[in-house]
């Protein structure tokens, strides 16, 4: 369990409930990586906006989890849109 | 079956699609160079994120197929740089959770075999996989990939690359040092450390680049150093021929484009009466064919992954992973 000293929640909203689910599904299993380290992350979805949910020990590792997970919705997002 | 694989496991971003007979029908990839230093992970992984989508396109347009096309997604689950490894997952299963098709994690050192033993026909071969990350002499053996002889410390791509960086070799290290190896004309000892069949090149390097702070001949010692260290790996792999009596060698990895080392072990592979093999180069180096291939292969023997299991796992061994799609 982490001793929480900072956190942050986010919500990322998408254009549809699809796009949304398939970036959640891309991040779902990047929770597991977090815990026993110096943050958690939870992730959820309710129907085109994706939740995050961040507790660290430190704003150092807030920082970290933020900039990691945005990367990866990010690039989740990118892969599955739709092409130019 | 079309399978689109995904490569991230360190500076490359490649993505490659391959048939279920073995075509390859695209090889993109975009490789994170730094303005100075080795690879630092969050950089690394930036740039795959940044460049993920591009590659993508590139590979598409290449095939010739629509996104739409594509019966099955793999990706390299590990071993490597686990920011890189992340996004490269992330990126694969945004792609598999959207088309609604199977995923498959693939060990990036028993790819580098597949696609090997795919484009040179090699059967049974004892690999050389030889990279900036990687230095295992690999075979196979009771429903595995062993590991016959490894690094017990740093690979001998990064002992050319730091080596490189310490005496002001610009980039890239590796073929730069070969270039003035070639222009070497005297041997100058270094530590030749083989341990059974494990190797060590940490001091190798050090003491390398301490000579050369001492004042010796920058050439003399780029070749002092290729000698050493590949001669080193073409014992082990000499021994893990003898043992296993396998009558195929194969080299792999960045390192393989080296022309001094294919030289030492085809000449090692004829002793033995070995047939010798190197893949090209485009799929010797990093690539995301070889992770394509290597999902087919996986998938039609069985291999079923849910998005759960896709988990990287950055230090993943090679001789952790069954491989269903051979016998013995």
């Amino acid at each position: 369990m982490v001793a929480k000293r900072a956190n942050a929640y986010l919500e990322l909203t998408f254009p549809d409930t699809r796009v949304a689910g398939a970036v959640y599904r891309s991040l779902k299993p990047e929770e597991v990586l977090q815990r026993g380290a110096r943050c958690e992350t939870k992730i959820g979805r309710r129907k085109n906006v994706l939740c995050l949910e961040i507790e660290a020990e430190d704003t150092a590792a807030l920082r970290a989890a933020l900039n990691s997970f945005l990367r990866w919705a990010s690039v989740a997002r990118d892969m599955i849109k739709r092409g130019d | 079956m079309l399978c689109l694989g995904i490569e991230g496991t360190a500076h490359t971003f490649g993505i490659g699609i391959v048939d279920s007979r073995g075509k390859v029908l695209a090889n993109a990839s975009r490789t994170y160079v730094p303005a100075k230093g080795g690879i630092h992970p969050r950089d690394a992984a930036q740039f795959h994120a940044a460049n993920a989508r591009a590659v993508l396109d590139e590979a598409l347009k290449v095939a010739k197929i629509g996104i739409e096309d594509i019966n099955l997604m793999a990706f390299s689950g590990g071993p490597g740089i686990g920011p890189c490894l992340r996004t490269a997952a992330t990126a694969a299963r945004a792609l598999a959770s959207w088309l609604n098709v199977p995923i498959i994690s693939v060990n990036h050192c028993v790819a580098h075999v597949e696609i090997g033993r795919l484009t040179e026909g090699a059967r049974d071969p004892v690999t050389l996989y030889v990279s900036g990350g990687n230095t295992q002499v690999i075979a196979f053996d009771a429903g595995r990939y062993r590991v016959f002889g490894e690094t017990l410390d740093i690979p001998v791509g990064n002992c050319l690359d730091v080596f490189a960086r310490e005496v002001g070799i610009p980039h890239p290290g590796g073929p730069n040092v070969e270039r003035l190896a070639r222009e070497g004309k005297r041997y100058i000892p270094l530590p030749y450390v083989v341990k059974g069949m494990d190797l060590s090149f940490s001091g190798l390097m050090t003491e390398a680049v301490r000579k050369h702070r001492a004042g010796a001949n920058l050439r003399d010692l780029c070749y002092s150093l290729q000698e050493t260290a590949f001669a080193a790996l073409v014992e082990v792999t000499e021994r893990a021929v003898a043992h296993t009596e396998k009558k195929e060698v194969m080299l792999t990895g960045g390192v393989a484009a080296n022309k001094r080392l294919r030289e030492m072990l085809r000449f090692m592979a004829k002793e033995h009466g070995a047939k010798f093999y190197v893949p090209p180069m485009e799929l010797c180096a990093d690539n995301g064919p070889m992770i394509g291939w290597t999902g087919i292969l996986a998938y039609k023997h069985g291999v079923r992954h849910k998005l759960d299991d896709t988990v990287v796992k950055q230090r993943q061994r090679t001789d952790e992973i069954d491989i269903p799609w051979r016998s013995g």
